[in-house]
């Protein structure tokens, strides 16, 4: 009676044993050929290929061990066995002297590639992550073919052994930055990683701020791009959000369709943008604030026009502001769960019916309703889905502010949120960046958007990556003629 | 934690600010006062207009029709009278039931007897009160009180202010708001003037005159073509007004639109005597032709611009007639011109400015001449041999 290196007495014993692991699994197929039983978790094995490669080999005339696979493996333990059964691998125990040896057969369902939902364009590559790391990979290399991209990889989650990949260009990226998310990547300790989110709060800098300090992204011109800014991407197994590091407030404002659209057509479309936020953010506080306590800024027939609107409504305009503000709210996120059918009616019913009945009932003056809907809008316009939602909450605050000191409540409330994001930094760089610290070179890709041409290195200054001590150890200057 | 502490510094302010707040609905717009002399002289009497923006902005109120009780006025009315603006006012707050904001008050109508009385009094409240718009035009009713010109009808405009204020915004631009008359009226050497709106025998409004003052009493008034004289002294280049030339040898008469007056103003004090000297450059289109004249004719052009600079000559010296020795004041700014030019001359001449300005010499120098004469020389209906040339 051989004993293997697995300490196991007999092939039956084995089975048992993997099978106790698993918990008696109904996806575990045992199958006994000749010179080996071959066990294996259906689901995650493609099984034409295992009868091509494996069974039908060790059926043929015997003697020979010929396994048409080229990642064969030897399994020291049952650990290790059932470790890679759990990641679409074939176990053949061999009947001579019980060792384990694993051959590599994963084939995952997963989505195909498509559109991403979340951030469409019309001009630009119609591409989206899956949740397939490999493939997910495979959409970055095809975009930037040079052997300065690395990848570096861990294992993270005890139960769900995910994979996250960290990209960056060597000799672009700054290697601070790179060593510090390398380093933060590791220290995750935690049991499953589902989503790329969960990865990004355990590495964000200002874990409970609003603001976002990483850009999530399904795009892989997105990741590409900022990679070549001297980025570093995180990709994880099983999400198709990418998370890029630095990261500043005014890329939030920038969408990957600027790039692809030419220079006077892109640069309108960034002020439009910029105006947008501005009013997303303030519109309703200075509605409020204006008409109850600085009645004099207004022009005379605007003022009237109002007051006409306004007299037929009881409630005060800060409480007005908020009840409308709130329904608006409540809208916008029904209209994401709902199917896609009924989307299209919530979004008349809401804005005609509700909008129009809560006027002719006297109960909301419609200058308000103007204002909300112009808000709302202008809050759309934001590229970035995890930038809306500071300003969203934000503007509630300014809205509290402006019904209680008026113009003054908002000049104050607007210093706030100003210290506050001059204080934040996205792993070493500071969140308002190119504005502040003003880097002038910076500028040319923030407002407007120079041609390509006319940019060398875009936004390599952006991210002031390197905190001023450590400008000797710029890269840029040590490798000459990197990459094209 | 820090949004703990910047919670605690938050929340107070946010207690502290609400009693400013005043919604729109509780703030009474005060659009036009109209301001008279009472029957004792230092009572006044004030009308008040305040607006109804429901009214105004044409809003169909889900009453329809109405009981016809109240009128369908765009304002309320509310007439006060009192010694003194500060009491005036209390009485005013005391019968409108919101908060008075003056801040949109854009015309103040001022009655001709209180103006003749003196506006002091008037005028210093309102320098006073931040609330104050100070540009708001600052108006004076010729041959009436105030009250009779803010309640005349003006079916034009949805409110009386507006009317009044387009009239003056649009045709006569006159400088008479309260900032131009407060400006005036403390600079040396000038004195303040307003618009003054006046009624036709049908009733209805019109502005045609400008209101001299001295000393902050009105004196008298400018009217027809001399307004475009005197506007054009006083730095408007862009004259409302068309004038009247006689063609020599012609019977009718030819009007033409003054487009552009530029003046040019000298001043030399010699002995502690001033000369003025005044160099006018008007251009000028022609509007009406009762002459039958061929104004495509050079020659006709010639005659034609020598009459316009002879009338435009006629205008400035009558106005100044009429302003140093019928009224005595000096609205131009003459004295505002010796000051500038030369402040050590104007030193020894202020104390007896009022003497010095009556007699002052000046001299009118025209450089006129007709740009456009319209679509073709001659009237079209006039056969060939009518034709004057």
């Amino acid at each position: 009676m051989t004993i293997s290196t697995t300490g196991m007495t007999s092939v039956s014993n084995t089975v048992e044993r993997i099978k106790t692991t698993l918990g008696d699994d109904p996806d575990l197929i045992v199958h006994d050929a000749p010179e080996a039983t071959v066990v294996y978790l259906c689901g995650l094995i493609d099984i034409s290929r295992l009868e091509r490669e494996v069974l039908t080999p060790l059926s043929e005339a015997g003697g020979g061990f010929s396994i048409r696979n080229s990642t064969m493996h030897r399994a020291e333990t049952i650990e290790t066995a059932v470790k890679s059964l759990l990641n679409g691998s074939a176990l053949l125990i061999r009947h001579r002297d019980l060792s384990l040896l694993t051959v590599n057969l994963i084939s995952m369902p997963h989505r195909p590639i498509e559109t991403p939902d979340s951030e469409p364009s019309v001009r630009g590559p119609h591409e989206g992550f899956t949740e397939m790391l490999a493939v997910n990979v495979a959409l970055i290399r095809r975009r930037l073919v040079t052997d300065k991209l690395r990848v570096k990889s861990w294992m993270i989650g005890s139960l769900s052994q995910t994979e996250v990949r960290l990209l960056y260009l060597e000799g672009t990226a700054s290697p601070e930055v790179v060593e510090e998310m390398a380093r933060r990547i590791g220290a995750i300790k935690t049991e499953a990683i589902l989503e790329s989110t969960h990865v990004e709060e355990c590495i964000r800098d200002h874990p409970y701020s609003l603001f976002p300090t990483m850009l999530s992204t399904e795009r892989p011109d997105v990741v590409s791009g900022s990679l070549l800014e001297g980025r570093v991407a995180v990709l994880v197994n099983n999400s198709p959000f990418a998370i890029i590091a630095p990261y500043q407030f005014w890329t939030a404002f920038q969408a990957s369709e600027d790039y692809y659209l030419l220079t006077g057509s892109a640069t309108f479309v960034r002020l439009v943008r910029a105006i947008s936020m501005f009013i997303a953010l303030l519109l309703p506080s200075l509605y409020v604030a204006i008409t109850t306590f600085h009645p004099e800024m207004m022009p005379t027939n605007l003022l009237l026009s109002i007051a006409a609107a306004r007299e037929v409504s009881p409630f005060p305009a800060l409480i007005e502001a908020l009840l409308m503000e709130l329904t608006f709210e409540a809208l916008r996120e029904a209209a994401i769960r709902l199917p896609r059918i009924m989307g299209q009616t919530v979004g008349i019913v809401g804005a005609l019916v509700i909008g129009q009945a809560v006027v002719q009932a006297g109960i909301v003056s419609t200058p308000m309703v103007i204002v909300v809907s112009m808000t709302g809008i202008a809050s759309l316009m934001i590229p970035r889905y995890n930038m809306t939602f500071p300003i969203r909450i934000l503007r509630f605050l300014l809205l509290f502010m402006a019904g209680s000191l008026g113009l003054v409540g908002i000049l104050f409330g607007l210093f706030l949120i100003g210290i506050y994001l001059t204080g934040i930094k996205s792993v070493g760089v500071p969140y308002l960046t190119p504005i502040a610290p003003l880097r002038l070179d910076g500028m040319r890709d923030l407002l407007i958007r120079l041609p390509l041409f006319s940019v060398i290195r875009p936004a390599e200054a952006s991210i002031a990556s390197k905190p001023p001590e450590a400008d000797a150890l710029s890269p840029r200057h040590e490798n000459e003629g990197g990459s094209s | 934690m820090k949004a703990a502490r910047f919670l605690i510094l938050l929340l107070p302010m946010l207690l502290g600010g609400c009693w400013d707040r005043t919604e729109i609905n509780d703030q009474g717009i005060v659009q036009l006062t109209a301001f008279d002399a009472g029957d004792k002289p230092g009572s006044y009497q004030s009308l008040v207009q305040v607006a109804l923006p429901k009214k105004i902005s044409g809003q169909a109120s889900s009453t329809g029709g109405g009981a016809g009780s109240t009128s369908s006025l765009p304002y309320m009315p509310v007439m006060v009278k009192g010694t003194g603006l500060d009491d005036m006012m209390v009485e005013l707050e005391q019968r409108i039931s919101r908060n008075v904001i003056l801040a949109h008050r854009r015309v103040f109508i001022v009655g001709e007897k209180l103006a003749r009385r003196g506006i002091e009094g008037v005028l210093d409240s309102i320098s006073r009160d931040p609330d104050q718009r100070l540009r708001a035009f600052f108006v004076v009713a010729r041959g009436m009180t105030a009250a009779k010109l803010a309640e005349s009808e003006y079916t034009l405009e949805a409110t009386k202010e507006e009317a009044l204020r387009e009239l003056i915004v649009r045709k006569m631009k006159v400088p008479s708001t309260f900032r131009d008359v407060f400006a005036n009226s403390a600079e040396p050497g000038i004195e303040p003037i307003a618009a003054a709106f006046s009624r036709g025998s049908d009733g209805q409004i019109r502005l045609k005159s400008i209101a001299i003052f001295k000393d902050l009493k009105l004196v008298g008034y400018v009217d027809g073509y001399e307004t475009i004289a005197l506007l054009s002294l006083l730095g408007s280049d862009d004259p409302y007004g068309v004038i009247k030339v006689r063609y020599p040898g012609a019977e009718g008469d030819v009007a033409i639109q003054v487009n552009k007056l530029k003046i040019e103003r000298k001043v030399a004090v010699k002995e502690g005597v001033p000369a003025f000297r005044f160099r006018v450059r008007a251009t000028g289109r022609v509007t009406g032709n009762t002459a039958g004249l061929d104004l495509g004719d050079a020659a006709v052009k010639e005659k034609l611009d020598v009459a316009m600079k002879q009338e435009l000559r006629r205008l400035y010296l009558s106005l100044f007639d009429k302003l140093q020795t019928k009224y005595k004041a000096d609205s131009t700014g003459l004295g505002q011109l010796v000051y500038r030019n030369n402040p050590k001359a104007w030193k020894k001449l202020e104390p007896e400015w009022d003497e010095v300005y009556p007699r002052a010499a000046v001299a009118v120098d025209v450089d006129a001449t007709v740009t456009q004469v319209g679509l073709m020389g001659a009237p079209f209906f006039l056969p060939e041999d009518e034709v004057n040339k």
